[in-house]
């Protein structure tokens, strides 16, 4: 067996760190709520996770199932943003519509909460994988 | 009474299940991992059957074989997304899992104390 101490502490930091990235992108999407341009607005951005396969030499039969997770991409979302009317504006077309992005805040705030309870329960395994490492150090003792 | 009084059954199917605890903890951290990947079937150590029949044999040498195998847990139907994790239940199967890491931690601990005190005769 692979000689780790703290059973599945790098699956849990890859999920952790799949986890702050999608915090990160849904941070980019509210700064962005409101950023125009004039090709189009921003569009929403969000994660792909995909599971990781363990490949390293030291994989046993049970540990190459087991890699964690990564963001495989980031992707945009293509759906076309809400118009408003604003003539004065500089990004405005020629019939005086601006394309505002098609950021929703509350689908955002979802996200941003789903990823910070998954993150938590990644970290609380990790509290519990190295219990059982302090556990296994003093035994006999 | 045994000559090998250290190395005794219940040391050897203690050390064998803390490692296949260790494991297991591995395996459940990474459906943890995996709660939001689309299309993610949780997975399980399959081993329970062959360590009975081990035990139950007699013959512990074979403690060896038991070799866990990962399987795909179908019993949760999927999500839309194809993805059939729960929180609750990984939290719950990694707490009871932390729970017999400690007491079988404790039982060898007990063990060697006892050992201990009876080498010392006080």
């Amino acid at each position: 067996m692979a000689f780790e101490l703290i059973p599945g502490s790098g699956i849990l930091a890859s999920g952790m760190s799949a986890e702050r990235e999608r915090m990160e992108i849904v941070a980019s999407n509210l700064a962005n709520a409101n950023s125009t341009g004039p090709n189009g607005a921003y569009r929403r951005r969000f994660a792909v996770f995909q599971t990781v396969l363990n490949d390293g030499l030291d994989a046993t039969e049970v540990a190459s199932g087991l890699g964690g997770v990564k963001v495989s991409s980031v992707e945009q979302d293509s759906s076309a943003g809400n118009k408003i009317y604003a003539p004065y504006h500089p990004n405005a077309g020629p019939d005086g519509m601006v394309e505002v992005p098609n950021v929703s805040p509350m689908e955002e705030m979802m996200d941003l909460v789903t990823a910070t309870r998954a993150y938590e329960t990644n970290l609380s395994a990790m509290k519990q994988a190295k219990d059982m490492a302090d556990k296994t150090i003093q035994l006999g003792k | 009474m045994a000559v090998n009084f250290i190395n005794d059954d219940s040391t050897l199917i203690a050390n064998k299940m803390m490692s296949l605890a260790m494991e297991r903890q591995q395996v459940i951290s990474n459906n943890m991992a995996n709660a939001s990947t689309p299309g993610y079937i949780r997975k399980d150590l399959d081993f329970q059957k062959k360590l009975a029949e081990v035990i139950q044999s007699g013959d512990l040498s074979q403690l060896h074989d038991v070799k866990p195998q990962l399987v795909d847990d179908n019993a949760d139907a999927p999500k839309l997304d194809g993805n059939n994790v729960e929180i609750s239940k990984e939290m719950t199967q990694m707490m009871q899992n932390g729970v017999l890491f400690n007491l079988l931690a404790r039982a060898y601990n007990t063990k060697m104390n006892i050992i201990r005190s009876s080498m010392k005769g006080a």
